[in-house]
């Protein structure tokens, strides 16, 4: 469940083995997180992704957010099926793959908006 | 036999089309007014849905269609024109004698045929035996603006995931109850990444669905997360049409909550309810620790709004359904419908303990048990209470009475081309509800007689200088111990010198007589004087004054006219509030007993204090000054004379509106409750006389007809 991480010049390709839930999402991020201070484009493999949740799909979320802060590229890379169908349902695909307009998604504002 | 349903139904079917009426009659004013138009369109609803019930298809097959184009009106894809309003009135008639006739011997052909003519008109499209089927018109769907899906929101707690809660796992399951055509996931919540925890939860999620589902079923599939998750669930529009409708059909239960209200029509679950009292409660809690004065909590209806659990519509629905029990219920006040009958017998056996009350009490007193007395004190006390109490159940409000000229006045003024207001004051005045059937016939005939002569045409009136709108208005209210009704309007007023000539060729006065206005116009009341061409001015359908006032006699009442030519006409009418029991004054004339109605007793005075002097020659007295007019009843009534006579003579004035006279008599017996019994007819061209009563001794003493007593003594009193 460890995650296999190469370097080609500033770009960083970690493949992500096994799962991604709420079991190893804490580990995942101390390892990941740091990653994207250290290179200018960070690859993640997900095709040997055999189990995922919620909290591994918010990990995405959350390196995507920093990806963003620091104006970095994220790739997600080959899902396999299971990440992939999750992504789809809950219609993230946009705001988790790189070809996207990064801002979508956060546009439609929070859910507890009321009217004044 | 009628079943108790089918009584209930016909009155219900009565108080919405009466109801329907006032709504139509107030939106010729108001037009356009959504709170009347939708009383119009809830009262057709509702009497379609209890015919339905009861199987009577033709009253749902006329009302079916006249629903339809109010629901129309109501969603504004018709506008209530006056045209359209006098085809619903013509309609809410149509009902009326549909519902009459389905109870009874079945419905005419005559009545069909109208029937389909009213919904030819109203509808536009062809209603006939033959088109019937087709002509049935197609639903019509209020466009749905936009969202015909449910929409969830998913707001799950940090904890969530260290609970077990795996918030995709609901929405993957939620896929297989219809189709998820939208999610938007929101990371708001999230901190930046340094700070971010990623075994906590900081996803929420907006869902657009599409099923054919319940709220509840919706609900169930994030039941288990509920303890970690916020779950609002706002239906789709044609569901929340739906929450609408079944606010509205809701039986009326003024005790239930809006949040009850909601549950019962599955436009909230429970869980929704249980949090929006939550917030409440924390919201409350926040704001008034923050101010001293605490400002009232937000409404639930608004907390489940902004919580996104239901629509603003349904909430506006389900607390314009609230309002309306409440004041259903502030009018009604829990209400449980009597028979009338019995309630008759309840005031009869009051009646009787009355009486068997009196006797204890004479008893009592005649073998002077003086231990006793407090007891019997207590029980007449209490008596009288019951009395007070039995009696009240019977009163109703002159109001509804009232409110049935409205219809009179707006087909009148139409007939007759002319412009009428009526205006109602009073309307909550009181009276015994036997009173108030008896009295109906004649009010109906004087508003007639008012809008029919009273009242002229726009023109006439304009050149007169008077506004083109004539107004009648009707008034009631309470004087000791009757009810006054007052029928007035501006209209051209009597014609004193006319009556007058008529009466003279009639016979009625002498040509020497001298008589004040107001006598005059007391005339027009004479059998002799209401045929058409003489009083043409002042009635003229035939139908007598005469029958008015004895309708009024027999009530034991009195009526009076006040008029002034060119400005109008004021009829007013004392009555007693109740014809079951009173309170009375019993005198004595010799060795007889009689009762005086306590209500119309001004004063007594005795004889030896010398404020009093009879003038037996021109048959009045002088009380401190003031002439009355006076009966001395022993004489009047031709009671035997047994000696006693004189010895000690009283007088009691008695009073009815502004019509006083005197009462010579032997003896004062004071107050006396008095339960009024008929007279036999045998007794019934009897003058002086309105009834009798049983008293403790088991004597019976006779109830004078004061106001037939009075117009006597006036008529005995020679002035001049």
């Amino acid at each position: 469940m460890g995650i296999e991480v190469s370097r080609e010049d500033h770009n960083i390709l970690a493949v992500v083995q096994d799962e991604m839930t709420i079991y190893t999402a804490l580990e995942q991020r101390e390892q990941l997180l740091p990653l994207l201070g250290q290179c200018q484009q960070l690859e993640l493999d997900l095709s040997a992704v055999a189990e995922m949740d919620s909290a591994g799909i918010q990990l995405l979320l959350l390196l995507k957010q920093e990806a963003e802060r620091l104006q970095k590229p994220l790739l997600l890379k080959q899902p396999s099926e299971l990440c992939k169908s999750l992504i789809e349902l809950l219609r993230l695909e946009a705001r988790l793959e790189l070809t996207s307009d990064p801002s979508e998604g956060r546009s439609s504002g929070g859910t507890s908006e009321v009217p004044a | 036999m009628m079943d108790d349903a089918t009584q209930t139904f016909i009155q219900e079917a009565e108080e919405l089309m009466v109801q329907m009426e006032d709504a139509l009659l107030a939106l010729e004013q108001s037009p356009g007014d959504a709170e009347l138009i939708n009383s119009v369109f809830r009262s057709m609803h509702t009497i379609k849905g209890a015919a339905g019930i009861f199987g009577f298809d033709p009253v749902v097959e006329f009302t079916h269609p006249v629903e339809t184009i109010l629901d129309q009106v109501r969603s504004g894809g018709r506008e209530l024109d006056a045209e359209l309003a006098a085809l619903l009135l013509d309609c809410k008639d149509h009902t009326a004698t549909l519902v009459e006739q389905v109870i009874g011997a079945g419905v005419e052909e005559e009545t069909q045929a109208k029937g389909y003519e009213l919904l030819t008109r109203l509808t536009g499209q062809q209603y006939g035996a033959e088109k019937e089927e087709a002509a049935e018109p197609a639903e019509q769907k209020v466009e749905t603006g936009g969202q015909d899906q449910w929409l969830i929101t998913l707001e799950f707690q940090e904890n969530s995931f260290r609970n077990g809660i795996d918030p995709i796992s609901f929405i993957r399951y939620l896929g297989n109850l219809g189709e998820i055509t939208e999610v938007v996931t929101h990371t708001d919540r999230m901190p930046t990444s340094e700070a971010a925890d990623p075994e906590s939860c900081y996803l929420s999620f907006d869902i657009l669905f599409r099923g054919e589902v319940t709220k509840q079923a919706v609900y169930e599939v994030f039941e288990f997360a509920a303890d970690d998750c916020n779950i609002r669930i706002l239906p789709p529009n044609e569901i929340e049409q739906q929450f609408e409708a079944l606010v509205e059909e809701l039986p009326d239960d003024h005790t239930r909550r809006l949040g009850e209200l909601l549950i019962e029509v599955g436009a909230i679950t429970p869980h929704e309810l249980a949090s929006s009292l939550k917030v409440q409660i924390e919201q409350d809690r926040a704001e008034n620790a923050t101010q001293e004065d605490a400002a009232p909590p937000p409404p639930v209806g608004d907390i489940l709004v902004e919580q996104k659990s239901v629509s603003r519509e349904v909430v506006d629905k389900a607390l314009d359904k609230q309002n309306q029990m409440k004041q259903k219920a502030s009018v009604e006040a829990s209400l449980i419908r009597v028979d009338s009958q019995k309630l008759g017998r309840l005031i009869n056996l009051v009646g009787e303990l009355v009486i068997s009350n009196a006797a204890l009490k004479l008893m009592v007193e005649e073998h002077g048990l003086t231990d006793m007395n407090e007891v019997v004190a207590a029980s007449e006390h209490l008596v009288e209470e019951i009395r007070d109490n039995a009696l009240q159940l019977r009163m109703v409000q002159i109001g509804d009475t009232f409110s049935r000229f409205r219809r009179v006045v707006r087909d009148v003024s139409r007939d007759l081309e002319k412009q009428i207001d009526l205006v109602i004051e009073g309307g909550e005045t009181e009276l015994d509800k036997t009173v108030v059937e008896k009295i109906t016939d004649p009010l109906t005939h004087l508003v007639r007689n008012s809008l029919d002569h009273g009242i002229e045409s726009p023109a006439e009136r304009l050149r007169q200088g008077k506004p083109a709108n004539g107004v009648l208005s009707l008034n009631a209210w309470h004087d000791s111990g009757h009810i006054v009704i007052e029928i007035k309007d501006d209209g051209a007023g009597l014609d004193c010198e006319k009556i007058r000539a008529k009466a003279e060729a009639n016979g009625l006065v002498k040509p020497d007589q001298v008589l004040t206005d107001k006598e005059v116009f007391q005339l027009i009341f004479a059998p002799g004087l209401s045929t058409k061409e003489q009083a043409s001015n002042l009635s003229g359908r035939g139908v007598g004054m005469d029958v008015v006032r004895r309708n009024i006699d027999a009530l034991r009442g009195i009526i009076d006219i006040d008029s002034k030519q060119g400005e109008g006409t004021t009829i007013t009418i004392h009555l007693p509030l109740t014809l079951a029991i009173i309170d009375g004054f019993m005198v004595g004339a010799r060795k007889e007993r009689y009762v005086i109605p306590l209500s119309m007793v001004e004063e007594c005075v005795e004889m030896q204090n010398g404020e009093w002097e009879l003038n037996e020659e021109r048959h009045y007295v002088n009380l401190r000054g003031r002439v009355l007019p006076y009966l001395r009843l022993a004489d009047f009534l031709q009671i035997e004379d047994d000696g006693s006579r004189r010895r000690r003579e009283s007088l009691v004035v008695v009073r009815i509106g502004e019509h006083r006279a005197g009462f010579v008599v032997d003896a004062l017996y004071g107050e006396l409750q008095t339960v009024i019994k008929p007279l036999g007819r045998i007794f019934e061209g009897f003058h002086g006389i309105s009834g009798s009563t049983v008293l403790g001794s088991g004597e019976v003493a006779l109830i004078l007809d004061v106001q037939g007593l009075i117009r006597t003594a006036n008529e005995r009193m020679q002035l001049h």
